[in-house]
């Protein structure tokens, strides 16, 4: 028997494939091991087409893998159902993607509540208060009641990090989050998302070809022919 | 239970969004619910006034007593042997046409479905005299409230009150009337078929459009009849009414083997007219099936365009943990709002529509009565709720297709690539 892991593991991942049958099958990813800590901010580099979201749509329970045992905040993936994935997208994992992919019809409050409003219907009143709170640290004070139409790519994206945080996940998926922002917003939503991390306790996983931000991170994983590397 | 209301609040978002198209649409169902309720309601109006026309003063079942079969005279040899039978024909043309427990009967009668109203009545050929003129007319007991409730006299009064005729009293036709030269308040005598007579004074006359019941009726008291026939208590004949004019040969089928009488249906007397009110009703209902289906394809397709227009977002609620149910919910709640604000508009624009034409009037056709509606559409509880309810089914069949299309959708696809 292996001897209890002391560290608190939210992503265990072992001899990960994937493989798209398309046309002709395509091996994505050919077998990976990754284990990442609670906490951990790791950044995710590679080449275009390299994997880098096909990795990140696993380690969401967006997809399945072709093969190999994955475990994201203790649950496996291959066993678990539909509506348990669901439970664990709603519960332990939240998103942040290239666009924000904010709801039109609601307000900048209302999108980053979705996740609650998932849930229970209606969002209760406590975590109302929370998210508030955290939109008005991030500089949406003012923004609250606006469609996402109103909002700049800055404040869009933020909002969309909150929307990742709401249900107080244990792991946030970030794929090239700042990949349509210019250099100083940039800037800044890397400064919030290390941040928050550094608050909550969460881990991130950030994909990026900016190596300036991979730098920053706890840790840099490269993908090359379906194979991780650690650092660059 | 966790409610719907974020399914529900998506729905509406989703609609209001819509904008003009949820507006066309709500309307094309709207509409299809209008036409149904207003060609249902027309054609089952137009139908209901020709029945009325050709049917006159005739029920939609009469229930008599069935006739006997002769009997011979060896039968009776056996029950009674020995005795010696030279006829048995007396009673027969006698008991033929009287029911003798009336009550039990008319109790058994209002248990079939589709009756509506039950009247026991006599009815049987009579002579009215008055001064030194006679007619042959056709006599009708009935307690005036019940028959009134099987073919409506009362609405055709041209003078006096048909409800309130008592003992000693009675109602004619108006041509009837000026024929023996009568007025309202004279006396008549009335000689049945079977030799008795009764002075009655005349309370009511009726202008019914129908030329049996002007030229030659004549009602009475129930209780005048039975006395003027010599029927005691018995009666001759129960008229029926149903809620469904064209259940009326099943029905009288079903009483006739249950309960040994002879049940004649007006169908059974006007087999072409039926023939033809039957195509009609077909086609009424071919026009309502094919605009709700028109209105199917229509809600079906808007939220196809739909789901297609809203993919990414699907994607991202699935993302943030959403069920497919969910979201099939979502669009099947969107179907359904487009279905309820949809039909209950059309429903009251049938409503208006017809209510409306009604007051378009032709003149009479005789003295006294009301001026006819040229199209004088019927409106029932049973038509909008029946309307209502096929659109709302429509719908939910239409919304199915779009529902699990969204339902079905792989967030990794739809988000690929922004
Ligand atoms: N659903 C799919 N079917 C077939 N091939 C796919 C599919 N999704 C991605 N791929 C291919 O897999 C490879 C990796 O894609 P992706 O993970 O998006 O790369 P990255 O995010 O690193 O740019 C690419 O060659 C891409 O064309
Ligand atoms: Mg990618």
């Amino acid at each position: 028997m292996a001897e209890p892991t002391k560290v608190d593991l939210v992503v265990d991942a072992v001899g990960l494939r994937k493989t798209y049958f398309g046309a002709r099958p395509l091996e994505v990813l050919h077998g990976i091991d990754l284990r990442i800590a609670a906490g951990e901010f790791v950044a995710i580099i590679g080449q275009s087409g390299s994997g880098k979201s096909t990795l990140l749509n696993i380690l969401g329970a967006l997809d399945r893998p072709t093969d190999g045992t994955v475990r994201i905040d203790g649950v496996d993936l291959a066993t678990a159902d539909e509506d348990r994935l669901a439970e664990l997208r709603n519960h332990s994992i939240g998103f942040v993607f290239q666009f924000h992919f904010l709801l039109d019809e609601f307000t900048c409050l209302e999108n980053a509540l979705m996740p609650l409003a998932i849930e229970h219907g209606v969002p209760p009143a406590e975590d109302v208060e929370r998210i508030t709170e955290l939109l008005r640290r991030v500089g949406l004070g003012d923004r609250l009641r606006n469609r996402p139409s109103m909002l700049s790519g800055g404040e869009a994206q933020r909002t969309a990090i909150v929307r990742a945080l709401a249900n107080r996940p244990r792991l946030v998926l970030a794929d090239e989050p700042t990949g349509n922002l210019d250099s100083k917003t940039t800037t800044e939503v890397y400064a919030l998302l290390r941040e928050l991390n550094q608050e909550t306790g969460v881990a991130f996983v950030m994909v990026t070809h900016n190596d300036d931000l991979a730098a920053q991170a706890d840790r840099i994983l490269r993908i090359e022919d379906g194979s991780l590397f650690e650092g660059r | 239970m966790r409610a719907v209301s974020f399914e529900l609040r998506l729905a509406v978002r989703h609609l209001r969004a819509g904008g003009s198209q949820t507006l066309l649409i709500i309307g094309g169902v709207a509409m299809a619910v209008t036409l149904v309720i207003f060609i249902s309601g027309l054609i089952g109006g137009v139908q209901q006034r020709i029945v009325r026309d050709i049917t006159g003063s005739l029920p939609h079942i009469t229930v008599e007593a069935q006739e006997l079969e002769p009997r011979l005279p060896r039968d009776i040899d056996a029950r009674f042997p020995g005795a010696q039978v030279f006829a048995d024909v007396g009673r027969r043309t006698y008991q033929r046409e009287k029911i003798d427990q009336a009550n039990t009967v008319e109790e058994e009668l209002r248990l079939f479905p589709h009756v509506v109203a039950v009247s026991p009545g006599v009815t049987g050929q009579g002579i009215a005299s008055f001064g030194n003129k006679d007619a042959g007319v056709r006599v009708q007991g009935a307690i005036p409230a019940r028959y009134d409730r099987i073919v409506n006299i009362a609405g055709d009064t041209l003078a006096g009150d048909f409800l309130s005729i008592a003992v000693g009293q009675c109602a004619m036709g108006y041509r009837l009337a000026e024929e023996l030269g009568l007025e309202l308040g004279d006396r008549i005598r009335l000689t049945s078929g079977v030799g008795r007579q009764e002075v009655l004074r005349v309370t009511c006359l009726v202008s019914t459009g129908q030329e049996n019941v002007d030229d030659g009726w004549v009602f009475v008291p129930l209780r005048t009849a039975q006395s003027l026939f010599a029927l005691g208590t018995s009666v001759s004949a129960f008229s029926v009414r149903l809620d469904e004019l064209f259940m009326a040969d099943e029905v009288a089928a079903q009483m006739e083997a249950s309960l040994g009488l002879n049940a004649r249906s007006w169908v059974e007397q006007n087999p072409r007219i039926v023939n033809a009110l039957r195509a009609q009703s077909s086609s009424s209902a071919i026009i309502s099936i094919f605009s709700l289906v028109a209105a199917g394809f229509a809600i079906s397709s808007v939220l196809i365009v739909s789901v297609l227009k809203r993919s990414r977002e699907i994607g991202i609620l699935k993302a943030m943990g959403a069920r497919s149910r969910q979201i099939l919910l979502v669009f099947t709640l969107e179907g359904l709002g487009i279905a309820v604000v949809g039909s209950a508009l059309g429903a009251a624009v049938g409503s208006g529509l017809i209510l409306g034409l009604r007051l378009i009037t032709q003149p009479a056709l005789s003295p006294g009565q009301e001026p006819q509606p040229l199209l004088p559409g019927v409106l029932t509880p049973a038509l909008i709720i029946g309307a209502v309810t096929a659109a709302l089914v429509v719908t939910v069949v239409a919304a199915a297709l779009p529902a699990k299309q969204a339902a079905a959708l792989d967030p990794v696809q739809v988000m690929r690539g922004g």
